[in-house]
Formats: C-alpha cells, structure tokens, sequence
C-alpha cells in the first residue's frame, strides 16, 4: 500500500508486488486516503495468499507457547465441566498455582481491569483503565456495531481457524472464563477471542461494513492496530503467551462484487 | 463478496507491560473508590461461600 499511496497510475494498470504490501504492512506508513477500489485490490492481494502463516517464532518460545496452551486447555477443561462452575473457579482463584479463570457470568468480573480497557475506544469513553461507576451511554449505531461483533464472532474465528490451519482450544471453553493475570491477579484480567493449541492468541474485530473494512485495513495498513494492538499486548501478559493475531473480519454480503477470498 | 479477513500479528513486548503495569498501580492509588472495588475482590476471592 505504501507504493500505492505513492503512485498515480490508476490501479488497472498497475500490478501491485505482494512485498510491497508486505513491506508497507510491517511499519508505520504515513496516514493518507485512497480510493476504495485502490485499497480493496491492495487488501485483496493479501487476503488471498494461498496458504497464511502465523510469523516464526525462536523454537524455544514456539515450544513453550504451546505448552502454555496445552495447559490452559487442561485447567479451562477441568473448570467447564466442574459441577458448580462458579464457586469451583472462584475457589481456586487464589491458588497461584492454578491457572487462575472465572467464569464470565462472575461478579468478580466488575472489580477487574479488562485488557479491553486498553483498546483506544474504550479509552476514549473511560478516560481510565478502570471501567466507570456508570456504564457511558452509547448510540444506537455504536450498539449496532458491538452487536454485530457478538454474533459474528464465531463466524470471524472459523475463518481464520480454516485461513491458517490452525486448531483451536475449544473456543467455548475459553469464552467462558476470564483469566486473571497471574502476577497482578488484583489488577488485569482478560478473555481471549481464541486461542490456538500452538499457542497463538486470536483477537477478532468485526466491520460490519464494506467500506468500514477497506477504509481500516486499505487505507491504514498497519496504522490498524493502533487501536487495538494495546489490547491485544495486555492479553497477551494475561494469557502468557508470546503472539496474537490482531484480526479483522468482514462478512461480505450478496451483492457486494465478484471478489472473494 | 464472501468473508475475508486481515490478520495482523502483535508481539509480548516486557517493556509495554512494565511501563504499563506502574501506571496502572498508579492510578489505582489516585481512585479511592478504585481501591474499594479491589479490596471487596479480594475479599470475595478470600471467602468463596460469599457469592
């Protein structure tokens, strides 16, 4: 895209270099508008490598994330199926020793900081990392938005699941529990979208619209995670592991054009 | 258009936690009533039976 931004030549005439793309997704770029058409080739052209890779990682770091998932999906397996599903996790919530999870229906959750809380938009609203005695009033299309994320996110993670391969520990039970940082168990706590058996932390946001989508992705490039790359690096500390995917989803509808991934 | 994505990958990085990790401690001492949320936590995780 940063060749984009600087070339003039309308975009059928041009070839756009994968590494060109890649380059511009690896830094920030400078914050300028494109076309529409411009940024859904560019985006287009990424989405549709044939085989997606999470990046390498040092051998050592990939073994131990995926002990550390293996063992989360020890402790979030023995936690989903305890009889008294509250009581149980918030027994063992002080013992260091244990993954330390509750479940997300728990008052507890109220007294926490969320790595949520970390992400510019609820900055904006909270001006803290603590969420506010009152929840700040939102507009209806703000509540749309946020709606379409909760009923679209498990959609978004089968797609990335089959983009990359990956396997997942059972997505629903990590949505069931929050995890409270394992240090600062007083302070931080956070639920992750998904989490692979490899040990890779997916972070999902869904744009509702089209031109929500390439206006974030097409046209900011790698600026995109300004608005969420704090979440996911607190989710990150949360969950100990060393690398998250930071993924935005759209769903397309009928009618919107031929192109596909 | 069927669905697609864009995945953009984000690294731990200790010194974010750190930098961060103080300020947090440091505003939970600026709010009292931030206090008071953590210490009823702590609480309610000392005594299970409570909820």
């Amino acid at each position: 895209m940063g060749l984009l931004l600087a070339c003039a030549l309308p975009i059928r005439a041009r070839v756009i270099p994968r590494r060109a793309l890649e380059c511009d997704a690896t830094r920030a770029g400078t914050r300028a508008v494109v076309q529409h058409t411009q940024a859904q080739e560019a985006v287009f052209a990424f989405c549709r490598r044939e085989s997606a890779r999470v990046p390498a990682l040092p051998a050592e770091t990939r073994r131990t994330a995926r002990n550390t998932a293996s063992q989360l999906a020890e402790s979030l397996d023995i936690a989903y199926n305890a009889e008294n599903r509250q009581e149980y996790t918030a027994r063992n919530a002080h013992d260091h020793d244990y993954w330390i999870v509750f479940d997300t229906s728990s008052p507890l959750r109220r007294q926490m900081i969320f790595a949520s809380a970390f992400s510019s938009v609820s900055l904006r609203y909270a001006k803290s990392y603590f969420a506010p005695a009152v929840p700040p009033e939102r507009t209806e299309s703000e509540l749309e938005r946020i709606q379409y994320g909760i009923d679209h996110e498990a959609d978004a993670v089968e797609h990335v699941r089959k983009k990359y391969d990956f396997v997942l520990v059972p997505p629903d039970h990590v949505k069931t529990f929050t995890r409270l940082h394992p240090s600062v168990p007083r302070v931080l706590a956070g639920s992750a979208d998904a989490i692979t058996t490899c040990g890779v932390l997916l972070e999902i946001k869904c744009i509702q619209t089209k031109d929500g989508f390439f206006n974030k992705i097409g046209n900011l490039g790698r600026k995109a995670l300004d608005d969420y790359v704090d979440q996911v690096r607190a989710l990150l500390e949360v969950y100990n592991l060393p690398l998250g995917l930071l993924c935005y989803w759209h769903g397309g509808s009928e009618g919107d054009g031929s192109a596909f991934f | 258009m069927a669905a697609l994505s864009f995945e953009f990958p984000v690294y731990r990085y200790e010194s974010w936690w750190q930098f961060v990790s103080v300020t947090m401690e440091s505003e939970a001492c600026d709010q009292e009533d931030a206090l008071a949320r953590h210490n009823a936590w702590v609480e309610n995780i000392m005594c299970p039976s409570a909820f």
